[in-house]
């Protein structure tokens, strides 16, 4: 560091300590209240000689006013407080910060009339913060009286200074908070649309190979073999579970942002549409059964759909070779939670697979035996978890599954 | 080579377009395409500027095939731009994509397109795409009028 800045902060440093031992002579000076006889002049007298600051003040609007602008501790004679003077005071002391409790001290002349005046005096009630001393008292007794009073004050400015620090923190916290959730949000909202793009762009080149190896099976029939028709057909196999492979993972990444819009769903209507209308799962209609009428429940539509048709396709799907599905689904109710399940009896799940299930890109069988793509079951995990619900599966293996997702109930309006 | 109907194709990727005219021929049906390989030469032909203005040789389309993701001039662009000319808007619009992102399917919708296809990886649904095309939009659909006088 060079002079120059070297010289501004010693001038900065010298600053602050001049302004700090002005505030200390202000937060620790005693105001002093006693227009009659010479007490305020002894008193002034006596605490100047302890090292004190005593500021005699005229009356009780200049010591009040004084007390706001700031002070250690207060000396009154009784003579000074009038009925009218004390509700002032009272008032100016109501209104200080809630770490204030200025020390007061009262000299009094004791005696029956002094009895009276302690009853009167009372009315500073609990929150004030009170010292009697008795005429007549020696020096030594005012000093210790104010040596006593200053030491608290001293307590409370530190109360007022940590109080402010935490403020500080608090405020400075916020902020730090602020600005890593601004941070963390545009990371994640880059990686979301990196992510989308890859899977997106990856469908060009699919298209490509999936379309030329079309195209040789079609146009190059007779000079293929068996063989080479064979081959072609893997290739066109594989891009098209790429594909699948795709459109499950921007399925699933979809699901990332944030909570879903949840409505009122008839659970019911939306399982029949998705029995009747979706292509791998209608062929299977006639053993697919739905109990009674399945409730509503809160979610929402787009996602309760994607769930049970993933979890439909499955209980159709895991079956033993030449088995016909039989599926049934049904509903439970769980105190505030609706359960739908989806029961099948095909070929169960162990136990010790049935977590790992719902993880993302989790297979238990290889492509040649039941295919996909092994998201299925992870979107569903996902979907329910942003619906605020819950999902699991009851299995055995070779002994059919059911699975179950639980959403709460929609609230009924009276 | 089929004649017919003329399909104009905004299509940046030489590739998908060849696909494409490999479809309407296997498919057999009476379609012909014209190719604007960017949003900008897109608007040129539907304007009728320069070489464009000879509609006997670059005559309007029946229908427009948009795709979206073209560089410099997107098949946004393209999009709102038809829609606010005053008999070109009537061409039918079907914004052809790779994406199946909701927010692009609605927005497509929102500038106006009458269809919004997803590109397929299977070159046989491309086959049935095309003939659902024709029978539906140049056949079925009544054809708007969008030649002047």
């Amino acid at each position: 560091m060079n002079s120059r800045s070297q010289q501004q902060e010693t001038q900065q440093v010298r600053q602050s300590a001049m302004s700090q031992s002005v505030d200390s002579l202000q937060e620790n000076c005693i105001l002093i209240l006693a227009p009659t006889g010479n007490d305020a002049r002894h008193s002034a007298e006596f605490l100047t000689r302890a090292s004190f600051q005593p500021v005699v003040c005229r009356d009780m609007f200049d010591l009040c006013d004084r007390v706001e602008k700031g002070c250690g501790a207060i000396l009154l004679a009784e003579e000074a407080i009038g009925s009218a003077s004390v509700n002032v005071l009272i008032d100016t002391l109501s209104r200080q910060p809630s770490w204030s409790d200025l020390p007061v001290t009262i000299i009094t002349s004791g005696g029956e009339a002094g009895q009276t005046r302690l009853r009167q005096l009372n009315i500073f009630g609990p929150g004030g913060n009170i010292l009697l001393l008795e005429r007549p008292f020696r020096p030594g007794t005012l000093v210790s009286a104010f040596a006593m009073a200053l030491r608290s004050r001293q307590r409370q400015y530190q109360v007022r200074d940590l109080l402010a620090d935490r403020e500080q923190t608090a405020a400075r916290l916020e902020q730090t908070v602020a600005a890593r959730t601004t941070d963390l949000r545009e990371t994640v909202s880059e990686l979301e649309a990196f992510s989308y793009s890859v899977t997106h762009d990856m469908r060009g080149p699919l298209r490509s190979i999936a379309s030329y190896a079309q195209f040789l099976t079609t146009d190059y029939a007779d000079k293929l073999d068996d063989v080479g028709k064979h081959f072609l057909q893997r290739v066109r196999d594989g891009a098209s579970r790429m594909d699948r492979l795709i459109q499950d993972v921007l399925n699933y990444s979809r699901l990332s942002r944030g909570a879903l819009g949840l409505e009122i769903v008839n659970s019911d209507k939306l399982v029949r549409d998705i029995v009747t209308e979706y292509p791998n799962i209608q062929i299977h209609e006639h053993n697919i059964s739905v109990d009674g009428t399945l409730p509503h429940v809160l979610a929402n539509p787009a996602a309760l759909t994607q769930c049970l048709s993933n979890l439909l396709n499955n209980a159709v799907k895991f079956v033993r070779p030449g088995d016909n599905p039989q599926v049934r689904v049904y509903s439970e109710m769980k105190d505030d939670y609706v359960r739908l399940l989806v029961e099948d009896q095909g070929i169960g799940i162990a136990k010790h697979y049935q977590t790992q299930i719902f993880g993302p890109f989790s297979r238990l069988h290889d492509d040649k035996t039941y295919e996909g793509t092994g998201i299925g079951l992870a979107i569903v995990k996902r979907a329910v978890h942003r619906m605020n619900g819950r999902v699991g599966v009851e299995s055995e293996a070779g002994k059919g599954s059911t699975f179950w997702i639980e959403l709460p109930c929609p609230k009924t309006e009276a | 080579m089929p004649h017919g109907e003329l399909i104009l194709v905004a299509e940046d990727s030489a590739e998908d377009y060849f696909f494409l005219e490999r479809a309407i021929q296997r498919a057999n049906v009476p379609l012909t395409l014209h190719r604007c390989a960017d949003g900008e030469e897109t608007k040129q032909y539907l304007s009728g500027v320069g070489d464009y203005a000879n509609r006997q040789r670059f005559p309007l389309p029946a229908l427009l095939l948009l795709d979206l993701n073209m560089p410099r001039v997107t098949g946004f662009e393209v999009l709102s731009w038809i829609k606010e000319q005053p008999l070109l808007k009537r061409i039918p619009v079907i914004t052809f994509t790779s994406s199946s992102l909701r927010a692009d399917i609605d927005r497509s919708f929102d500038l106006g397109s009458s269809s919004h296809v997803v590109k397929p990886v299977n070159a046989q649904e491309l086959e049935d795409i095309v003939k659902a095309i024709h029978k539906w939009w140049l056949t079925i659909s009544s054809k708007p009028g969008i030649e002047q006088g």
